[in-house]
């Protein structure tokens, strides 16, 4: 069991080692963070190396009782907030699932669906991939740490910095806009979902 | 309760049993309200669906690369990146690899500069004994020993006939060139005789590996990639002049790296940025090798017994015929990775 409160000491002493060793044990959730905000591999990985440069210059300022995986988190979303927009490809409607197995079997292991089930499902994931890539930051960000890293409301709040009632009213919000944006999406592919309006 | 009140309730509601009594009721006996529900459902299923990759190979050195390289302009500022801008181009030094990679560029993508810069390379001279491998990135091993199947060139007083092999510490070595760099200005000394590099007769095939990865900040990527090759234990050459192809920004960088190092080099090279383009090759140079050798040593014996005013002329080519020796001899065995970093406008 890796003792990460020893490890940030160190690393606070300026070990450089140490750090190293904090880079190894959070680089899988941090980058799977900044992928899932940013949409493709080249900005997570500009941001997830960001994120930790900028915890690495900041560590004297961290207090070891705080938990340094929120730490990281509030570092990565805040600079991915704070960052130009930038011109690569973000996660497209053409996408398959991006899993090591690539494909459709991700989803269809498991399951008794019949095929035309698993692919229409497939089809709308990629089409809320795709309005996920349009939204706004802000919203885009709330989604992810709710929906994809199962934050609670208070988590999120300190992530963000704001107040655990306004995190819920922009998540709110975020998933109106992605409902119309999905909505967008199908009525252009002219696909009819239940529910839209 | 109206459809619209719930509608808004069920874009926080995240399951059923979060709803209240009443709204649950009405999810009931609404068909409209049920779609819009499993509607909602069905957009967190695809917003989890969203997978969560691993961070790439490389990635905690890619980290530890940037911050060391931050630590760096934060201690000296930017002005030690002014020191490679201020090398010039060798016009006259056309290495085999760099031309391999011209063409291969060329057939890929935009012109590239001749790598070489005038900055002698950091290159042990032929004659020390190799360094004692390791596990851990260490550095490059140099050359051999001295085979007594050199050619010292005739009427040059200082090299001895049959060099014996030189202890690195030894100073019964007067032909020996000094363990400093040679002179990059030529010396027009009148009388003094200009010492000899010796070169083994072996054959020579080089590994090279050319990498084009777009990047963000070439100055930043420059600096990471220098920092990579150092923790690999590579000798790194960065190229003297960036360039462009009317679309881009492009720097190169060279590097030299023990053969069991090389894929762990290529791969975390490949990671500071979008890797658009990898080629491998291998050449075997020796007879290009042993040609221009063969008239390096007969170029030093000329240059011995040539008029003051000639000399400084033929150091100059000798510099530049040395320069190309010694870095095909630190090619030789090991493998050489070119990186081009490219920004498109």
């Amino acid at each position: 069991m890796v003792d990460i409160r020893a490890l940030v000491a160190q690393a606070q002493d300026g070990d450089n080692e140490a750090f190293e060793q904090i880079v190894l044990l959070y680089q899988d959730r941090l980058y799977g963070l900044c992928y899932r905000m940013s949409g493709n591999h080249a900005d997570a990985q500009d941001l997830a190396q960001e994120a930790f440069v900028r915890a690495y210059r900041a560590l004297k300022n961290f207090r070891r009782e705080a938990d340094f995986g929120t730490y990281l988190h509030r570092i990565a979303v805040n600079l991915w907030l704070s960052t130009k927009q930038r011109n690569h490809n973000e996660l497209s409607l053409d996408d398959p699932v991006l899993t090591e197995d690539g494909r459709l079997p991700r989803q269809v292991a498991g399951n008794s669906r019949r095929p035309e089930e698993v692919v229409e499902e497939a089809e709308f994931n990629s089409m809320v991939r795709e309005a996920l890539s349009r939204l706004a930051r802000e919203h885009r960000a709330v989604l992810v740490l709710r929906e994809m890293e199962a934050l609670s409301y208070e988590e999120i709040a300190a992530t963000l910095g704001i107040a655990p009632g306004t995190v819920k009213s922009r998540l709110s919000r975020a998933r109106e806009a992605l409902k119309k944006t999905v909505s967008q999406l199908a009525k252009k592919k002219g696909l009819a979902l239940p529910g839209m309006d | 309760m109206r459809c619209n009140q719930l509608k808004k309730s069920l874009r926080l509601a995240e399951s059923r049993e979060a709803l209240r009594p009443e709204e649950a009721a009405h999810l009931d006996s609404c068909e409209n309200c049920r779609q819009e529900y499993e509607l909602m459902r069905r957009l967190s299923a695809g917003l989890r669906s969203v997978p969560s990759p691993q961070a790439p190979a490389y990635f905690s050195v890619g980290v530890m690369a940037r911050i060391s390289a931050a630590e760096r302009e934060r201690r000296f500022g930017h002005n030690w990146l002014g020191l490679w801008r201020r090398f010039t181009v060798a016009a006259a030094t056309v290495l085999l690899i760099a031309g391999g990679v011209f063409g291969l560029l060329r057939s890929i993508g935009p012109q590239v500069p001749i790598v070489a810069s005038d900055k002698p390379p950091e290159i042990t001279q032929p004659t020390k004994p190799p360094a004692s491998e390791s596990t851990t990135p260490g550095p490059v091993v140099s050359p051999g020993d001295v085979s007594p199947n050199t050619q010292p060139p005739s009427g040059g007083p200082a090299v001895n006939e049959n060099p014996p092999v030189p202890e690195p510490d030894s100073a019964e070595q007067p032909a020996m060139p000094p363990k400093e760099q040679p002179p990059e200005e030529p010396v027009a000394v009148a009388a003094a005789p200009r010492p000899t590099y010796a070169f083994l007769s072996i054959q020579r095939v080089l590994s090279s590996t050319v990498l084009r990865v777009e990047v963000k900040d070439l100055a930043a990527a420059k600096a990471q990639a220098l920092d990579v090759g150092r923790f690999w234990g590579a000798s790194g050459r960065t190229c003297v002049d960036s360039t462009s192809d009317g679309q881009s920004s492009i720097e190169v960088l060279q590097f030299v790296v023990r053969p069991e190092k090389a894929e762990e080099l290529i791969g975390a090279l490949g990671i500071l940025g979008t890797l658009l383009n990898r080629q491998d090759e291998q050449s075997d140079i020796t007879d290009d090798f042993n040609k221009t050798r063969a008239e390096y040593e007969s170029m030093v014996a000329s240059r011995n017994e040539a008029p003051e005013d000639l000399r400084t002329q033929i150091d100059s080519e000798l510099n530049v015929m040395e320069k190309q020796l010694m870095q095909w001899d630190e090619a030789t065995g090991n493998r050489t990775v070119t990186l081009c970093l490219v920004k498109p406008f």
